[in-house]
């Protein structure tokens, strides 16, 4: 008779293809021969329906996500989160900044980390404001593509408080501030090799988009 | 079915010794038979020493239901001259409930479906039951997962409590 945990690796790595990441973990430990196969497959974000990040908890300093889904919350204990603000997501990676002014991107699951450069123009001092830092620093951030799986991936921002966008790229020891938008853009996104504004000028209210190509 | 009398006839033979009696384009449904049709196309009769005549029905049982919906759809397509987009939809859910129908197993049955179209490579059929496999997963406890699949516990504690704390908020109960 047929019987689960004797299943081929394949067939069971195909199934952890359809599970998001907290399934996946509990697949992981059902038997000894499944969390073995769940340690050879990975788990990928791109299986993943977002979750929405939210606040700290007060006393345990833990990081509260909703799984829409689900319907339900999870309580993340991801030291490299506490204290920060968050201003984007990219691939499974949040743009994550604190009152020295450390800009990182976070892989809340992994507690993967990765420096980026203090966000322009403050390249070096202190907020005192949390509300500062989070409406009046960094607007938005986004990437091209996913640092664990391309070393020369590319991340834009809009920063201050007329959405300034700048972009840093692997190997720039700085961001550099994109010029020439009228009116300055409302939103950028990332799609298909090309990064995108969504721009009102001051002239009309129609919405103009720009492309922008990062050169090499 | 419609089906003309010079159509080829492919017996298939269960591990259990029953014989089914298919179409070559149903049998060919299944990458490994299609495989071996082309390496040597006068087969006729082909054992499956892995496949109980039970799963074996049910396999073609889908492999005829999917070749029926597309030779429907090609019918109509080459009637109007174009497929209309609405009829073509409706194909698509009717065929989708009758997936769905189909999946509504006992574990038992998906896990012996599973390594039938594996083993057969229906690649439809596999992403059927593996996805209907992970819906029976997902949201699950551990402890549900055994349950589920009649799965046995093999670890320790300690392997156990391991996993666990590798990853804690997993294995917490919703609120």
């Amino acid at each position: 008779m047929a019987n689960w945990s004797e299943l081929p690796a394949d067939v069971l790595k195909h199934i952890i293809g359809f599970l998001p990441i907290q399934d996946y973990h509990r697949f992981s430990a059902v038997c000894r021969y499944w969390g073995m196969v769940a340690k050879e497959r990975r788990h990928s974000p791109a299986q993943q329906i977002p979750w929405l990040a939210m606040g700290e908890l007060e006393d345990t300093k833990k990081r509260k996500f909703y799984d829409v889904l689900e319907a339900r919350h999870y309580y993340l204990d991801v030291p490299e989160l506490r204290g920060t603000v968050l201003c984007g997501s990219s691939y499974g990676w949040l743009f994550t900044l604190d009152r020295k002014l450390n800009f990182r991107l976070v892989n809340p699951l992994t507690g993967e980390c990765y420096d980026l450069p203090r966000p322009p123009p403050f390249n070096k001092g202190h907020v005192e404001s949390e509300i500062y830092l989070q409406h009046y620093l960094v607007i938005k951030g986004i990437l091209d593509y996913d640092p664990r799986t391309r070393s020369d991936f590319t991340a834009l921002i809009l920063y201050g408080a007329s959405y300034t966008p700048a972009f840093w790229r692997v190997g720039h020891t700085i961001w550099t501030t994109i010029t020439g938008i009228r009116g300055g853009p409302d939103d950028i996104t990332f799609f298909e090799g090309k990064f995108y504004f969504l721009g009102t000028p001051c002239t009309n209210s129609y919405s103009e988009f720009y492309t922008f190509e990062v050169g090499t | 079915m419609a089906r003309s009398s010079t159509e080829n006839m492919i017996t298939l033979m269960s591990s259990d010794g029953e014989e089914f009696m298919v179409t070559e384009k149903v049998a060919r449904e299944c990458t490994t038979i299609r495989n071996m049709l082309e390496d040597d196309c006068v087969i006729t009769n082909i054992p499956l020493p892995n496949v109980t005549s039970d799963i074996l029905s049910m396999v073609i049982e889908y492999c005829m239901e999917h070749v029926a919906a597309a030779e429907k759809a090609a019918a109509e397509t080459a009637e109007k001259g174009s497929s209309s987009a609405p009829a073509a939809a409706k194909a698509n859910k009717d065929l989708e409930e009758w997936d769905k129908a189909f999946m509504n197993v006992d574990v038992y049955t998906l896990c012996d479906l599973i390594l039938a179209a594996n083993y057969l490579n229906v690649s439809g059929l596999l992403d059927l039951t593996i996805q209907t496999a992970a819906n029976l997963i997902k949201g699950k406890s551990p402890e549900q997962i055994r349950k589920t699949f009649h799965i046995q516990n093999d670890l320790s504690l300690e392997e156990e409590e391991k996993i666990r704390s590798q990853t804690p908020w997993a294995f917490e109960k919703s609120e």
